[in-house]
């Protein structure tokens, strides 16, 4: 996987869900930094608008200070109050224009919006980095993970919040199963995995008992869960899946793997994995353990006890709650002792 | 493309020879889409053209520095259309524009001196500097490749900003939300009035720069017409290419001409293309082979060397000489068009009547593969005769390949492909067929591609052979046989 060549450290944050808090976060990150830092922001999706969408809730902005790099469309560009310097505009189109890079000359709100394919903002935060900024932020969702992935950005945060559900069980458990899909290990075989030249049509790679390899070619991800099955008649030890794995692809697996061989599913990392807790569950008991080739740097985790909806957990059983499920330092942005 | 379908031109392998060039520009890209032939009346300027190639040849291609410096400023250009247009209805440009169209003016800026600075000079081209439109969006003088409503256009403006400045470090600096927020609506009015600044700065760009809109949008289709020109030089240079000649005398001569699509699809078979030669007189010429001869491949291949000399491309050939045409028509295989319901006979027949109706008037190539090969040969043969009959007598170059036995050729060019003539089938054992798995490899290995001119020889059978070859069945052969004798 290409790493960081520059000296930028480069941060997703990622919600679990709209609402959850993320653009406080952002803006709990950029006051920290303030004046001291150049940072650089782009966000995977459309973010920033001051009533949310969907919800018709009032939404924060984000503000950052003189000085910061950002990479939005267009039309976002013109609903921000800084003043502006153009340095490139780029022909990655979105639905609100083609991405601009701009610099801030002078604090004020942004709005953001970026590309939308993996590759895409894989470009752009490599631009950014041209730019000499210190530091990244990728506003990010969890529905569109993949742009959050190790071969993008170095560490991610996960944002996350009463308005997953109305106990705090309900909200912990939905947080800490993405967690453990986000921290699952590296293999042992990771760095001969990466080392195989397959060819990119080849979607999954099966390393059998005694070394030797198969291939499966497909072009999708639903393709792949049809022509599994008929691999699973050889003694697998490893199976390498590049690119998504869906519920499809292991409920396949699981059928027809013979009941008590352990094979080690592989995937490119956290990001590639859709799978519900119980599937997951499932999948453990009969000795189908996940791992990836490149494990996520997930940091920290914030969390917020109230939803727009009017929600509220308790601050302090939440916090203990999600600190013992998923063993990160969990941090309230609204809680006033976490701003010093 | 002047007559030739979308398919068309991929089948010829023009679509390839597209694909091969170095385009630089999403103008010059869109541009190739859309090219059109230059047509009698601009017989000059297809002239011209090919100077211009041999040129940039010589003095761009060649010159490797140069290549890669123009390469790497004709990348950098954007197509402004959309903008050129908004200045043009007086459309005040927002600041994205406003740096696109700095930027675009640096890049033709510099692309002149690079052109002057190395004494090129390309016919009927002469860029226009853009230094005002330039000095416009740099007041400061910065040459930075950047844009900003600079603080310079309007002092009202830094002034503005100077204030909103001041509030945003006292925003800074406090920390009772209540009074933040009192100073963010004073910074508020500040923005508003920033950006009311902003407007009419940008409105007063806006028609400064239409006085110049003019040069802008001829700069545009000067650089779209340098990219496909340099294009076209590279890939003359990559492929050995060869200026057509133009003549005025009737004759289309094609010596060794080549398709590097074919060619790049018989690589993968470790095989190549092999180059064919003939000449075609103003009417009509027929080209007759066995199956699996390559008649298409030889059409195609005409109609695509004719057709680049046409757009003003250097031809794949050792030597080519030909007049200007106003239009290229091909009937090939495979007409069917679901769209119009007709059988392939039908449409056929319906393309015909185009191509006649556009002979009538103007001269051009029309290339027919196996005309009304879908109706049975006794009428085929009629139609075909008819067809070679009545557009012998026209302006226009037709080339029609057949299969049908009683061809009248009486006064015909004819040309035939080699094929399997030259092959003594006798001395190919009945083990040497059997054994070899790909009987139709070894049978393309042995088969001659060339054409040879021919007079009164009608149409070589080679079917027999071929069935032989390919091991039919030996009953239904030897029962075959015995039809061929009677």
């Amino acid at each position: 996987m290409s790493k960081v060549t520059c000296n930028s450290r480069s941060t997703a944050i990622i919600g679990m869900d709209k609402n959850v808090g993320k653009t406080t976060v952002l803006n709990y990150i950029i006051s920290k930094t303030e004046g001291n830092n150049v940072l650089g922001l782009t966000s995977i999706g459309r973010d920033g608008e001051s009533v949310d969408r969907v919800t018709h809730t009032p939404k924060p902005r984000i503000y950052v200070s003189r000085g910061t790099i950002l990479a939005t469309a267009k039309q976002c560009m013109f609903q921000s109050d800084i003043t502006k310097e153009i340095l490139e505009s780029t022909s990655i189109k979105t639905p609100l224009g083609n991405i601009v890079f701009i610099r801030s000359l002078s604090d004020g709100y942004i709005d953001l919006a970026g590309p939308s394919t993996t590759s895409q903002m894989r470009e752009i935060v490599s631009k950014l980095k041209k730019y000499k900024v210190d530091e990244i932020y990728v506003d990010g969702a969890i529905s569109r993970m993949t742009q959050c992935s190790p071969s993008i950005v170095d560490s991610a945060v996960l944002c996350t919040g009463a308005v997953l559900g109305r106990s705090i069980e309900m909200v912990v458990n939905k947080t800490n199963h993405v967690v453990r899909m986000l921290l699952l290990q590296k293999h042992e075989m990771s760095d001969y995995l990466e080392k195989i030249e397959i060819p990119a049509e080849y979607r999954v790679v099966f390393v059998l008992i005694d070394g030797s390899l198969k291939f499966l070619e497909a072009q999708t991800s639903m393709e792949v869960a049809e022509k599994i099955a008929d691999y699973l008649e050889y003694k697998i030890s490893i199976i390498y899946i590049r690119g998504v794995l869906s519920e499809d692809i292991s409920k396949k697996i699981l059928s027809n793997k013979p009941k008590k061989s352990r094979i080690d599913l592989v995937v490119e990392d956290g990001t590639k994995i859709f799978l519900s807790a119980d599937i997951y569950a499932q999948m453990k008991r009969h000795l189908l353990n996940i791992y990836v080739l490149n494990p996520i740097n997930l940091k920290e985790l914030y969390y917020n006890p109230t939803s727009p909806s009017g929600t509220k957990l308790d601050d302090i059983d939440f916090k203990l709650a999600l600190q013992e499920s998923t063993g990160l330092k969990a941090i309230n942005v609204l809680g006033r002792k976490n701003y010093e | 493309m002047n007559k030739l379908k979308k398919d068309e031109i991929r089948d010829i392998g023009l679509n390839y020879v597209f694909s091969q060039m170095k385009i630089l520009t999403s103008m010059g890209r869109n541009k190739i889409k859309n090219l059109e032939i230059f047509g009698k009346d601009n017989e000059d300027k297809l002239l011209i053209e090919f100077n211009n190639i041999s040129y940039c040849l010589d003095n761009i291609i060649n010159n490797r520095e140069l290549y890669s410096r123009l390469a790497s400023i004709l990348s950098k250009i954007k197509d402004i259309s959309g903008t050129i247009k908004n200045i043009k209805s007086k459309r005040t440009l927002d600041i994205v524009e406003l740096y696109e169209v700095k930027l675009y003016s640096y890049y033709v800026n510099s692309l002149i001196k690079n052109l002057h600075n190395n004494n090129i000079r390309i016919i009927n081209f002469e860029l226009i500097y853009l230094e005002e439109v330039y000095r416009l969006l740099d007041p400061d003088g910065l040459k930075l490749p950047t844009f900003m409503i600079y603080d310079d256009y309007c002092e009202n403006l830094s002034e503005i900003r100077k204030n909103k400045k001041k509030l945003e470090q006292e925003i800074r600096n406090e920390t009772n939300s209540d009074l933040i927020e009192k100073i963010l609506s004073k910074r508020r009015k500040l923005v508003f009035e920033e950006e009311v600044r902003e407007q009419e700065i940008r409105k007063e760009l806006t028609l400064k720069i239409f006085k110049f809109v003019d040069f802008l949008e001829i700069n545009l289709n000067l650089i779209t017409y340098l990219d496909i020109l340099i294009a076209k030089a590279k890939l003359s240079k990559e492929y050995n290419c060869t200026s057509p000649q133009i003549n005025d005398n009737n004759e289309i001569q094609l010596d060794n001409i080549t398709n590097p699509y074919f060619d790049s699809i018989l690589k993968e078979k470790d095989s190549s293309y092999v180059p064919i030669g003939l000449v075609l007189k103003s009417g009509s010429t027929v080209i007759t082979g066995a199956n699996m001869g390559g008649k298409s491949l030889t059409l195609k291949t005409i109609i695509l060397n004719v057709t680049l000399a046409q757009l003003g491309f250097f031809v794949f050939a050792d030597y080519v000489s030909l007049p200007v045409l106003d239009y290229i028509y091909m009937i090939m295989d495979d007409m069917q068009s679901v769209d119009n319901g007709l059988s392939s006979f039908g449409s056929e027949i319906k393309a015909l009547d185009e191509a006649i109706e556009l002979s009538e008037k103007d001269r051009g190539l029309i290339i027919m593969d196996e005309l009304a090969r879908g109706t049975n040969p006794q009428e085929g043969t009629a139609i075909v005769n008819a067809v070679i009959r009545f557009l012998n007598k026209k302006d226009t170059f037709s080339v029609i390949s057949t299969h049908y036995d009683n061809i009248d050729l009486d006064g015909v060019v004819q040309y035939r492909v080699k094929g399997l003539k030259n092959v003594d089938f006798d001395k190919l054992t009945d083990v040497d067929i059997n054994e070899t798995k790909n009987a139709h490899i070894l049978l393309q290995g042995l088969m001659d591609y060339r054409l040879e001119k021919c007079e009164d020889e009608g149409v070589p059978k080679d079917a027999l052979n071929i069935c032989k070859f390919l091991g039919l069945n030996k009953e239904l052969f030897s029962i075959i046989k015995k039809y061929y004798k009677e």
